[in-house]
């Protein structure tokens, strides 16, 4: 881990090595469908 | 590469630990994947323990096998390992010495591994090896200049010893070997006939000759190292994946144009004999230039995987991570399928 600051301000820690994010698994959330709603059925006008 | 004891002695002392992965090396050391080239590791010990003696005392003593006088120069030891056929029995095998001596040694930051491929490359193809190496591994890293310093960073040997007498390799990620031993008993597919056939010799078509990458640390990197390589080998010396590997060539190239880094190609990623090959600083100079870039895109990728349905909805992804990830990947398919429909024909 590097660390690099100016005076007065906070160390700011570097990492030497980060994973790949290529790597990680790619995933698709599934597709969240809401039920179609049926429709009510009017009650004919007396 | 000298190397002072067989395959088979390093196999019976970890046969003790790992008795069925020794087996299936041993049922598979000499056997090519798909047309890859054999694989040849050194391991740089760069910590202070002694966790490798009791197994180098086993093989003979530090005195016998490791006269090796070459090392990265912050190793305490280059433990030098016989090529074995393939990437598989290459990653097994330093899977059964992290459990002989105790230590992890892939993903450890005081292991460096050395794969070796037979065969060199052209400065230009080193520096797509050096690139997919860096870009396609499981982990990006930021590198100091002596990383890469080794007891041949400089190296001149006398006249009277014959051969070539600079032997320097500068501070690089790929470097040529130096003339040490070289086992040529591999596989190696060809193209026989005007039908352009497959036919798979039994040894490999060179002498000597190696390209080596410094500073793997991953089962990915051995297997990504093993195919690049493989293929621009075969684009070299006109192996059967020479189109394939010529067609590599071009797609990455093209690929480095798509991200306004093809200037990168002309730095010295190796370092031959030619005068305007000897700048260190100016291959660093490209190394961080591609450091930078890669590290801003993995920032990038993880803010829009964070985003994940604004990034879905934008345009294409274009990161380079990726686009080298499914390269690689693309490469591997094609010549696994290629292989089986071989070996289907075989049968027939």
């Amino acid at each position: 881990m590097k660390t690099a600051h100016q005076p007065g301000s906070q160390p700011l820690e570097i990492p030497e090595s980060i994973p790949n994010p290529a790597h990680e698994p790619r995933t698709l959330p599934t597709p969240t469908t809401k039920p179609v709603k049926a429709p009510e059925k009017v009650p004919e006008k007396v | 590469m000298a190397i002072k004891y067989q395959l088979e002695d390093l196999l019976v002392q970890l046969h003790r630990t790992t008795p069925a992965k020794v087996d299936a090396i041993r049922e598979s050391c000499r056997r090519s994947e798909n047309g890859l080239l054999s694989v040849g590791l050194k391991i740089h010990y760069l910590g202070e323990g002694a966790e490798f003696d009791p197994l180098i005392d086993a093989l003979g003593g530090a005195e016998e096998i490791l006269v090796n006088h070459y090392r990265n120069t912050k190793a305490t030891l280059c433990f030098v390992l016989p090529p074995v056929g393939n990437a598989h029995a290459a990653i097994w095998l330093l899977q059964c010495i992290e459990r002989s001596v105790g230590i992890a040694l892939f993903n450890n930051p005081q292991i460096q591994i050395q794969v070796c491929t037979p065969g060199r490359i052209d400065k230009e193809n080193s520096a797509i090896l050096a690139m997919c190496f860096y870009l396609g591994s499981d982990v990006l890293r930021r590198y100091n200049l002596n990383d890469f310093e080794t007891t041949f960073t400089t190296y001149v040997t006398h006249p009277m010893f014959g051969g070539p007498t600079d032997l320097s390799r500068g501070m690089r990620i790929v470097l040529y070997d130096a003339y040490g031993d070289f086992d040529k008993n591999f596989e190696w597919w060809k193209i026989a006939g005007r039908a352009r056939a497959l036919e798979i010799a039994p040894q490999l078509p060179f002498d000597f000759g190696r390209s080596d990458v410094l500073t793997a640390t991953s089962p990915v990197d051995v297997r990504n190292i093993n195919l690049v390589a493989t293929l621009l080998v075969h684009a070299t010396f006109g192996g059967y994946w020479e189109k394939l590997g010529k067609k590599f060539v071009k797609d990455f190239k093209e690929l480095l144009d798509r991200h306004m880094l093809t200037a990168l190609l002309g730095a010295p990623w190796l370092r031959t004999d030619e005068p305007e090959t000897f700048d260190n600083d100016a291959f660093y100079a490209a190394l961080q230039e591609l450091t930078a870039y890669a590290l801003g895109e993995a920032e990038r990728l993880k803010k829009l995987q964070r985003r994940f349905f604004a990034w879905r909805n934008s345009e294409p992804d274009t990161s380079i991570l990726e686009e080298v990830h499914d390269l690689l990947a693309a490469y591997r398919k094609v010549m696994r399928t290629e292989a089986l429909r071989f070996i289907g024909e075989e049968k027939k």
